[in-house]
């Protein structure tokens, strides 16, 4: 193994240590605070999410360190694996999200200021734009 | 961009996956370089002249 590869290897370990330490805390902390203060069981659904997001990102960090030959651009890219193209799919499909988030976050303000039901309202919103930003990473991805 | 890789590589006789090794890069990269889908970085089209050991207007046309 030489150098330049030893020293990629330990970044993606380290990366993937923060990166899942960090991902840990914030689970914890948001399952506390959402359990003490949160509407009904918020808490559960925000452990399922975040434990999923985590087990996902576990998964990519593995691959890229173990099987970094069959991994897809989606793994690399959260990953400090990720090539140049990686990360410039990565940065397109941000500034898409970046530029739909705005005119859609204008939507829901308008929605609920007309009366409606706040909570759906921004459960869809994340939705929507969990979508556009699926859509945009994989259309980037195909055009690059 | 047009570019002159998958002539090269072949020459060599790598595969994408060998050359994206050699380059620091992805498999791929590689396959979006050749197909001209995507243009590297300044950086990166040093690394490729480095490697075949050809000047980058050699290797890259802006035609």
């Amino acid at each position: 193994m030489t150098n330049d590869s030893t020293a990629s290897t330990r970044a993606t370990v380290t990366g993937a240590a923060i990166g899942l330490s960090t991902g840990l805390v914030a689970l914890v902390t948001g399952a506390l605070v959402l359990r003490a203060y949160g509407p009904g069981n918020m808490w559960a659904g925000y452990v399922t999410g975040a434990s999923l997001v985590l087990l996902a990102a576990g998964i990519a960090f593995w691959r890229t360190w173990r099987r970094p030959a069959s991994t897809t651009t989606a793994e690399r890219a959260f990953t400090p694996a990720a090539d140049e193209r990686d990360r410039r799919v990565l940065s397109s499909a941000s500034a898409t999200l970046g530029g739909f988030s705005l005119p859609l976050t204008g939507v829901a303000t308008v929605v609920i200021a007309v009366g409606a039901d706040p909570a759906p309202v921004l459960g869809i919103l994340l939705w929507v734009l969990l979508a556009v930003f699926v859509i945009a990473f994989v259309r980037a991805n195909r055009s690059m | 961009m047009n570019n002159e890789i998958r002539r090269l590589r072949e020459e060599q006789g790598l595969s994408q996956a060998a050359l994206g090794a050699a380059l620091g890069v992805s498999r791929q990269t590689v396959n979006s370089l050749e197909s001209g889908r995507y243009d590297p970085s300044l950086p990166l089209a040093f690394a490729i002249a480095r490697h075949f050991q050809l000047p980058i207007e050699e290797i890259f046309h802006d035609e």
